[in-house]
Parts: C-alpha cells; structure tokens; sequence
C-alpha cells in the first residue's frame, strides 16, 4: 500500500537525482564539456548493445547485495561502512573454496560452498565491528572504516605470500563459474541470487518478528527496551547479516565476474552501496532500481571518461550528491527547516 | 636497533604526526561544541589538493598552506549546512561528503594535471633548527629540527588549549556541546557557535592536508588521506578532547607510521603487510580501550532544534 | 491598582501554536515593579510555552510585547537577558560539568574572547548571596548539587545579571516545603529591591502565600486576574479548570482478595548517573489491588517503576509473579508472565514516534498473531482498529504516525494495548501526567474496569487526588525506601505529605 507520505518520499528521491545531475552538469560546463554528450554515453550508452548491458549487470549484481546489507544496518540506525573490507572477505571465501584443490574435489558444489563460506567471512568481518559497538561503544563507523584498511592489507598478506600465481599478486582461477543467464552475455546466474535475495530480505523486515523488533531498535531504543527486545543482540545481528550480505558479493564477483581474487576486486562498491540503501529508502523495490542506476553511473562513467574526457570519479561526485539532496529533501519535508514565524509579520 | 636509528624513527614520527596533530586539534573542539568530525578525512584531502595545487603553480608555499586551510574550511560549510541548518545525520553527511571530497579532488586532478600517476614533486618545507634547543641530544633532533609546520601545529594546540580551558569562548563552546538548550538560555546562540567549530575545524584539517602535501610527502596522490582523518578520531577519544594531550598522540601514531615505513624497507621476518595496517588495528585498540568514554560531551552528534519541546 | 507602581512588563493577545495544537491564544498580562504576579493554570494550560515566548525562546505567531512600555519583539534570549528578563526554567539550562561560576560567565555581557576571570566573578557572587540570602558551594560542579541547590545557581545567575523580570517556572515542583519556605523568603528579598517576579505554579496554597496578584490560565487562554488578598479559593479552583471540575467519586472501590500475585523483595538499583536510588523495597500486590505509590521527585519512584516491569537492572532484589520468580532486566521475562507497563514517556518509549499505529500495537507483545509463521499483518491492523475504536483515540486511522497523536490519544492507544493482554499486573507510571480532566479521567476509569477483571496495578502518581480516589493502599517512598503504607480512608492528605517528607512513618 502507498501511502501519502510514500508518494511524497519517491517525489524526493525523483528531485533530489535530478538536482544532483543538475549540479553534476555546471561541473561537467565548467570543465570545458557537453553535459548532454557526457550524460548520454553516461547513462543511454550502457545500454545501446548487449554486451554493454552485460557490463552494467555485472556492477549491478555486488552493488544490489551491498546495498541490501547495509540496509539492515540502517534499519537498526547503525552505520555499515565496511562494505569493502566484508566484500573482500567474501571473495577470499569463495576463492579458497573455488580454487584447486578444494575447488576440483568439490566440482559443482565449489559454487554453494563458496557462497555459504564467504557468506560467514563477510559476516565474522562485520561481527568484529558489531561486537565492537555492544561490548565497548566503540563508534561502528569508525571500526569498520578501520577493518576496511586491515582487510585489504591482509588480502594483499595471503595473495603475495600464499596465492601469488605466475609471479603475480593474484589468485589462481576458481575452477567452477556461476554459469549465465542467456548464452553470448555477461548476465550471470548472480542476478537471479540477487533478486531473491531482495524477496528475503523484503520478506523479513516485513513479516517477521527479527524484522519489526530490528525497526523497533531502529526507532527508539527506549522503546525497544520496553517492548523486551534485547537490543544489544539486535545491534550485532544487524552488523553480521550485513557482512553475510556484504561477503555474499564478494563472491558473486568472484564466482560471476573476475575469476579470481586480487586487491582491487571490492573496488568502491561498499560506498556506493550506501548510496544504494539511501536512494532506495531500504525499500525492496527502491533497492533493485536504485542499484540499476548506481550500476549504470558506473559502467557509464569509463565510457564518458573515453568519449567526453570527463574523468571516472565524477561518478562518485554525482553519487555524493544524490544523497545529500535525498538529505535535504528529507529535512524539508519533515518541516526541520523552520520558515521564520511571527518574526516579522504585524 | 642503535640511538641513531631511534632518534630518526621519531623525527620521522614526529613529521608523521603533524597532519595528525592538525586534524585532532580541530576535531577536539568541534566535538567540544557537539559536532563529531567524520567530515575531516575529506577535509583533509580538500587542503592537500588545493595546497599542493597552489603551492605548485605559484612557487609560494605560504601561499599553498593558506589556500589549503581555506579549501578546507570552506568545504566544511558544506556539511555544516547539512548538519546544523538541515539537521540531518553528522554521520552519514560526513562518509557522503569524504566520498564527495575523494571524487572531487581526483577529478579536478586528472582534469588539471592530467592522468598521468607520478604527480610533480614540489619543495618541501625545510627544516628549522631552533638555536640551543636542537643541540640537546635525542630530543634536539626529533622535536627542534623541524619544519614550521610542525612547530606551528603545537602552538596551534598550546593555544586551542587555552582558549578552550580560560575564556568565555571555550566555556560557551563546552556548553553547546554539553547541554546546548542551557547554552542558549544563557544567551549562546547554539547554531553559530557550531558552525564556527565546524568551520575551525575545517581549517585545521586542511592544515593538516597541506602539511601532508606540503611537508610530508611533497606531492598529491589520490585519496592521500588514507584514513587519517578517522585516526584523529581515534585520537581524540584517547586525549579525553585535550588539544595538547591530541599532540602527544598524534606523535604516538606518527611514530607507529615511520617504524612501518623503515620496517618496510628493511625487511624483517613478519610481513611488511601487517606493519602497514598496524596504525588501523591499533586505532581499533584505542577504541576498545577508550571508546566509551563517559567524559565525551553529552549532545555529541545530535542536532540542535531551537524550538524542539 | 496602585498607579504608582511602574509596568515592567506587559504583553497583548500573544497566540503560539505547535502544528495543530494551540498552546497560546490571545493571551494577555501586566507586570508590575515590585510585586509577585503568580500564573496559575494545570499542565498543559500554556503557562511555559508563554514564559518560553517572553523569554525569546520560542516566537509567537501573533501579538506584541512592551517593556517597560516601549513595544519590543524578543528575538533570542540574548535579547531578553540585556532587557532585563531573567528566567528559571522548570529544567535548569545548567551545564552539568562545570560549577556555579562557569555557568554564570556564561550568562554574563562579557565579550567571548574575555578570559574567565573566576575571583572576580566569586567575589560578586558572594556578595549576592549575603544580599539575597542564598546559600549555595559555588565551586562544586553542579550535576553534584542536590536539585534545590542547582535551583539556587539558577536564581544566582538571573541576580548576577541584574534582570529586573524574573520568571520562575514552577520552582516549587522540585522543592520540598522547608526549601520552599526558603525560596520565598529569597522572593520577598527581591521585590523589596523593586524586582518583578512571575511565578508560575500549580499549587493554589503557594500561590495565596507568595503572590500579590494571580493571573489563571486554562486551555491556553487566560481566563481570569485577581488580586490574591481578594481572592475566593473556590473560584480560582474552578477557573483552572475551565470549568470542568474533575469528577473523583464514583469509583468503585472492592475490596481485593487476599491471594499476593506480585511481589517484589530487597530491591536496590542505580539510577542513570549510577547513584544508589532503590534502597531495599518490598512490595506485595493482592489480586485486584489498586497500589498507589507516593513520593517527592526524585525519591526513586521512576527507577522501581522501570524495575518492576524489567526494563531496569537492579544491584539486589528479586521480583516474582504468582510465586514464579522473574529474571530482573529481562522485559521479555516479564512480558510472558503477564506484567503490562505504562511508561512515563508515552513518545520514544511507550512507542515509537516514527512508527504508525498498527505497528506501535505489537510493542511490547509476547506472541505476534501470525500466519504461516509470518506476521499477519492484517489481523494487526484489524486489532489495532478495534482497540482506536474502543478506547476513544481520536486519529485518522491505523496508518497514522503515532508522533502526530496528542498525549491523550496516545495514552489512551497504549493503555488499550497492555489492557488488551488482560495483564495480571499494570505497572503505571504517572499515567495521568500532562493530560487534560477528560482523558485523565477516562484513564482512570479504564484502571479501575482492569481491577474489576482482576488486574492488579501499581500506580505511580504526583496527584493526591488521584492516589486518593482509586488507590486502595497508598505506599509512600522516600530516598529509595518504602516508609509506610495507608488506607486512603483512614489518613489525610497532610499526613501522607508528612510521610512523603520522612518525617512521619
């Protein structure tokens, strides 16, 4: 059912993304480029051919994942910022399970053990955070920002002293690949895993007990406290499904895209998947388009980058912008930016 | 390990320090009046470019360290906006603003300097050896054999210090942050004086941007920051928000950075890895240590309603 | 009126209003040099919404202000304070961390790049306090003052700065009689000197015995002046009320029966600044039994309240229901064995602002009604439906955002909800608080329906009549223990204020 406020808040996202592409077009004027050539190989290109829709669902399949994870967070009002250093866990689950010579024995089921491995990973990563924040108020943002750093140094440990493959700081190839969707494209089985996961996720914030007591925390802890919840519990359980959400990407990339796994292989996508929670509201919904989009911005933006000049992070500067007119949207709409009253009028 | 092998460890450490020390001088009083400084890791970045961009085309660079100053306290009125007129989460507009600032900058950067990965290096500050001072041994060369930057960082501290702890201005600041409706019965009016603490702290943390370029490291890669506007959190946190305590910390973890570096080079049977994330794993361990601290002001991170019942 | 006397201050036909909520209308006053204007009127009436407004704090949608007869707007408190206008807020605006002196350079007119020069401040306050006095420890942190002294710096501060208007929101609330007397002895020191002061409260003998001259508020209007030496006790009575003067009998008062369902030993717990609130309570409640608990503020009535229903850890103590013993700190313990609660805070913990109404009704539920093992959301909204239209909730519907109810509404919805369980035990806390006489009473009256169903109830209450009226035990609390127990029939209100005091057991 929409509500009243429902309509207003898609009104808000609806304005906030064109404000930022608007303001996104002065930067793109005053660096000496056409912002209509420079939007359209951004956001039509991607999509004129086959093969270039294949690309923006490769972006789409780890961007849909994070972006559920760090919903789950939001519901709780916890920040999850680790969404890269979860990521990477992920993949190194997946990759030491894919690998010969446990992905050779395994054969077929390489693939759902190399799910389940890198769902616990993604999940053990984030629980340090979540553990953190329960045990010793330790600011979750500042933690998971900080095993993201760590993450990433200790996959760089196990690639250059365990993994290194021809003289090179990456993995072996895994053995068994996610197999496609349709035949000649790059649209893996990933999609699907995605998308049912969205229809879990939609279905335990909705209709489970786990999922209201978590908006509960969310909404007041007083309250949640009076409604017998144990909100410290809730609290790491949120960090640790995210992480599980977060490490479920890692190896989807791995498993439907890269192959195997190097430093580089979260790339950005526990960033963006924030601004994927924040534009799709946390709505099920709102998360499949709002990471259609993100992937879009990002499998467009090299394309811009080679046809306009404009360089590839403007993607994030865009990114940054939706989010923080979505914020003033908000704020609007909420009546916190109070018209002066009385002050003037006889 | 010899004393002159240590005597450079912590002179290095201590020219580490700076970007630290500036970054957690700010955020000691931006948290002082309530406002916690997620933003200063963008912050950060801002001044670096814009000192190392000024600094690079004009000679000058007095004139860099100004411009990045500036830079960084003029992209703190962006989140300031968000933060105190919207009055929106400072977490989520301070990782949106870090993202903005990343973005941001290398754009502009590959835009002005073109994409090439090895930026120009420029001159950095040179050191000033403080008469009498840099003669005592040990001490002479780590703390009184330094550039200006680093001088000024401390006096920068010195002085928060006492501004903080003996005039009014300290004592409205404490008060916004403490308990900001009292503050405003007495007379303060809330929202300026955190947009004045937000804009000082992003002064400060592009200070400290600019003595990364300008002092450290000589040139600006991109996202150069790696992380250390969250370490001056941490920082902060283990000061229990004492600007001059923030100086010995930061010294603390500048040292941890330079023992990585050497460590790095030299080889040694546990991987170089480790010693690179060693500055995160012990931020983590100040947070465990430290992280809930009951000295911490009380409306840390909550928005200010003037007329909220 | 004696003419003579200058106007300090005077406002005409100020109107205020909170989204739908009309807390000002048209409201009028005048205050004098040298007298003591009281402002009457129950909770809710306006009283502090209007100090706010004078005060610079909130601006008013309409009317005008003159002090000392120039027409002024008040922009901020700044402003207010370099006119002359000082205010005691009903919550002290006092920094916790720093001590009297600190908290009082900062009201002072010195620019902010000054250094804080705490001799010269001490000196002067010194003098204040032999002029006025007062006696208060200036260098003490004030989060460690006890609350009467923490109401002294306030006074201090407004002194220190030289307000001629001073505003005092129900000072007496937290005061117990002996400081009052104190207090007003400060009061008559002040008008001596020629200062104005309006003293805001909702205790009509205070009233009598301080003020020169009584202005009623009801509903947000002004409804009455008067000149206290004239004034007829019964009628300022039934101006507060608009009226509508609470009906309190008809109560059915049964007799409980003897079996104990709940009971609570040796209690002892912390409150939230960790100093020892709960000194060893006992407690036993019969089946059907209405408890009243009385108690100043502050004698660890809101901590046993949050410990009784599980919501609070204690340092010793055990609860047990029905001879089953309770895990304290463990609400959903209690949830199971049938303990309902009445918050205090009906917003951010009896619900969730944010959340609309249907989703508020499964707070606080052991069992969710599903269906297939999911949450039968349906079935919520249809029981969330029934209980607005059974207990009068005046809203849109289920769909609403429980924020946007008035305390009323809202008190009625919760109260419908831990009803609906059929709770072997209601604990209450002052579940009456803010509410206007209709609500009150109709929450009263749904107590008192439970009780006849066999619900027992613990009901914490700052209203004599109330305790009075449907307890059929009063217990009174102070500093933590439990002092003495009676039959409302057999004692007076007096003694029971004595008990509240410790002096009497």
């Amino acid at each position: 059912m929409i509500t009243k406020k429902g309509l207003q808040r898609i009104g808000i996202l609806l304005l906030a993304v064109l404000t930022a592409m608007l303001a996104g077009a002065v930067i793109i004027l005053l660096s000496g480029a056409n912002p209509l050539t420079a939007y359209y190989s951004m956001l039509v290109k991607p999509m004129t051919s086959l093969g270039n829709i294949g690309g923006v669902f490769i972006h789409f399949i780890p961007l849909l994942l994070i972006g559920i994870g760090v919903s789950f967070t939001f519901h709780a009002k916890l920040n999850n910022l680790g969404g890269q250093g979860q990521m990477l866990m992920g993949a190194l689950g997946m990759t030491l399970i894919g690998i010969p010579p446990i992905g050779e024995a395994l054969g077929a089921f390489s693939l759902p053990v190399g799910f389940l491995v890198a769902m616990i990973f993604g999940a053990f990563w984030a629980a340090i955070a979540g553990f953190m924040k329960t045990r010793f108020g330790a600011s979750e943002i500042v933690v998971t920002l900080m095993l993201n750093y760590i993450a990433v140094q200790a996959i760089n440990y196990i690639l250059f002293y365990h993994l290194r493959t021809d003289g090179e700081i990456r993995s072996p190839r895994i053995v068994k690949m996610l197999p496609k969707l349709f035949e000649g494209t790059r649209i893996t089985w990933g999609v699907v895993i995605a998308l049912v996961l969205v229809v879990v996720y939609a279905i335990v914030m909705a209709k489970t007990k786990f999922g209201f007591n978590l908006r509960t925390v969310g909404g007041s802890i007083k309250a949640a406290k009076y409604s017998g919840i144990n909100t410290k519990l809730y609290y790491f359980l949120s960090m640790a499904i995210s992480g599980a959400f977060c490490g479920i990407a890692g190896a989807a990339q791995i498993s439907g895209n890269t192959r195997r796994l190097t430093e580089s292989t979260a790339g950005d996508y526990g960033f963006s998947g924030i601004v994927v929670a924040m534009l799709g509201s946390l709505h099920p919904v709102g998360l499949v388009i709002a990471s259609f989009l993100m992937a879009l911005l990002t499998s467009g933006s090299s394309m811009m980058q080679t046809d306009t000049g404009i360089p590839e992070s403007f993607t994030q500067v865009l990114q940054a912008l939706i989010v923080l007119f979505i914020l003033m949207g908000m704020a609007i709409s909420d009546g916190k930016v109070k018209r002066r009253k009385g002050g003037k009028e006889k | 390990m010899n004393a002159s092998f240590l005597t450079a460890l912590f002179a290095s450490g201590m020219r580490q320090g700076v970007p630290l020390i500036y970054g957690s001088v700010g955020d000691c009083v931006s948290e002082k009046a309530g406002v916690v400084g997620i933003c200063i890791e963008g912050e950060i970045i801002f001044g670096a470019f814009f000192s190392y961009l000024f600094a690079l085309r004009s000679g000058n660079l007095w004139l860099g360290v100004l411009m990045g100053a500036i830079a960084g306290m003029i992209s703190s009125l962006l989140v300031a906006a968000w933060s105190i007129y919207f009055k929106q989460d400072q977490s989520i507009i301070g990782i949106m603003f870090n993202i903005f600032a990343a973005g941001f900058t290398n754009f502009l950067n590959r835009k002005i300097f073109g994409v090439s990965i090895a930026s120009e290096k420029i001159e950095t500050f040179k050191p000033i050896k403080i008469p009498g001072l840099s003669e005592i041994p040990v001490i002479g060369e780590v703390f009184f054999n330094q550039d200006i930057l680093t001088y000024l960082s401390i006096v920068l501290a010195v002085i928060t210090l006492l501004v903080m702890k003996k005039t009014k201005l300290g004592l409205q600041m404490l008060a916004v942050g403490e308990n900001p409706k009292a503050a405003q019965a007495s007379g303060v009016q809330v929202q300026r004086y955190r947009l004045i603490a937000y804009m000082f702290c992003g002064f400060t943390a592009g200070l400290a941007g600019a003595s990364l370029t300008l002092s450290t490291v000589g040139s600006f890669t991109e996202v150069i920051s790696a992380g250390r506007g969250f370490i001056c959190l941490a920082i902060v946190i283990l000061a229990r928000w004492n600007p001059v305590v923030a100086c010995i910390a930061g010294f603390g973890f500048g040292s941890i950075q330079a023992l990585q570096l050497r460590l790095q080079i030299m080889g040694s049977v546990v991987p170089h890895q480790f010693f690179i994330a060693l500055p995160y794993l012990i931020t983590l361990v100040v947070l465990i240590v430290a992280g809930h601290n009951i000295r911490a002001p009380k409306e840390l991170g909550v928005p200010f309603d003037k007329e909220s019942r | 009126m004696d003419n003579k006397k200058k106007s300090l201050l005077k406002i005409e036909g100020i109107t205020k209003t909170f989204g739908k909520v009309v807390a000002n209308d048209d409201i009028s006053l005048e205050l004098y040099e040298g007298e003591v204007l009281a402002l009457l009127g129950e909770n809710g009436a306006g009283k502090s919404t209007l100090m706010n407004i004078i005060y610079g704090i909130y601006r008013p949608d309409a009317g005008r202000i003159e002090i000392r007869g120039k027409e002024t707007k008040i922009a901020s408190p700044r402003y207010a304070l370099n006119k002359g206008i000082g205010m005691v807020h009903q919550h002290f605006m006092l920094v916790g961390r720093c001590n009297a002196i600190e908290n009082i350079c900062l009201i002072s007119k010195t620019s902010p790049f000054s250094l804080v020069n705490q001799k010269r401040i001490a000196a002067s306050l010194e003098e204040i306090k032999a002029r006025y006095g007062i006696d208060v420890d200036i260098h003490c942190p004030v989060e460690q003052l006890s609350i009467s002294m923490q109401q002294k710096v306030e006074i201090l501060k407004l002194l220190y700065t030289g307000a001629d208007i001073l505003i005092l929101d129900e000072p007496t609330a937290v005061l117990l009689p002996q400081e009052c007397e104190a207090l007003f002895s400060i009061i008559r020191n002040m008008t001596k000197e020629g200062k104005g002061v309006i003293f805001i409260s909702h205790k009509l003998d205070e009233i009598i015995e301080i003020s020169d001259r009584v202005d009623v508020l009801a509903h947000g209007k002004m409804c009455g002046h008067l000149i206290t030496k004239e004034a007829d006790k019964n009628a300022i009575v039934k101006m507060m009320s608009g009226d509508n003067v609470p009906d309190m009998s008809g109560y059915v008062k049964q007799k409980p029966q003897d079996e104990v369902v709940f009971s609570c030993r040796g209690i002892e717990a912390y409150d939230d600044r960790k100093a020892k609130t709960l000194d060893g309570v006992d407690l036993e409640v019969y089946k059907g039994e209405i408890i009243g608990i009385a108690g100043v503020e502050g004698n660890g009535q809101n901590e046993l309240a949050e410990v009784l229903a599980g919501v609070r850890k204690v340092i010793a103590g055990s609860i047990s229901i029905k001879g089953k013993s309770l895990r304290p700190n463990r609400p959903a313990d209690f949830i199971k064995n049938g303990v309902g609660y009445i918050p205090a805070e009906r917003n951010g913990v009896g619900t969730v602002p944010d959340f609309m109404l249907y989703e508020n009704w499964l707070l606080r539920k052991a069992h969710f009604p599903t269906k297939n093992g999911m949450i039968d959301t349906k079935q919520v909204v249809h029981q969330s439906i029934g209980a607005i239209s059974e207990y009068d909730v005046r809203t849109t519907g289920p769909l609403e955002r429980s924020a946007n109810l008035s305390g009323g509404n809202l008190q009625k919805f919760i109260l419908s909800r831990e009803l609906k369980k059929k709770p072997e035990v209601l604990i209450c806390s002052y579940p009456t608080r803010g509410l206007d006489v209709k609500a009150a009473c109709f929450v009263r009256n749904q107590i008192t329906k439970a009780k006849q169903e066999g619900t027992s109830t613990i009901l914490f209450s700052g209203d004599m009549e109330e305790l009075f009226t449907i307890s059929d035990r009063i217990v009174v609390l102070n500093r933590g223990k439990v002092v003495g127990e009676r039959v409302p029939e057999q004692t007076t209100q007096e003694e029971i204020i004595l008990m509240m005091m410790g002096e009497k057991a």
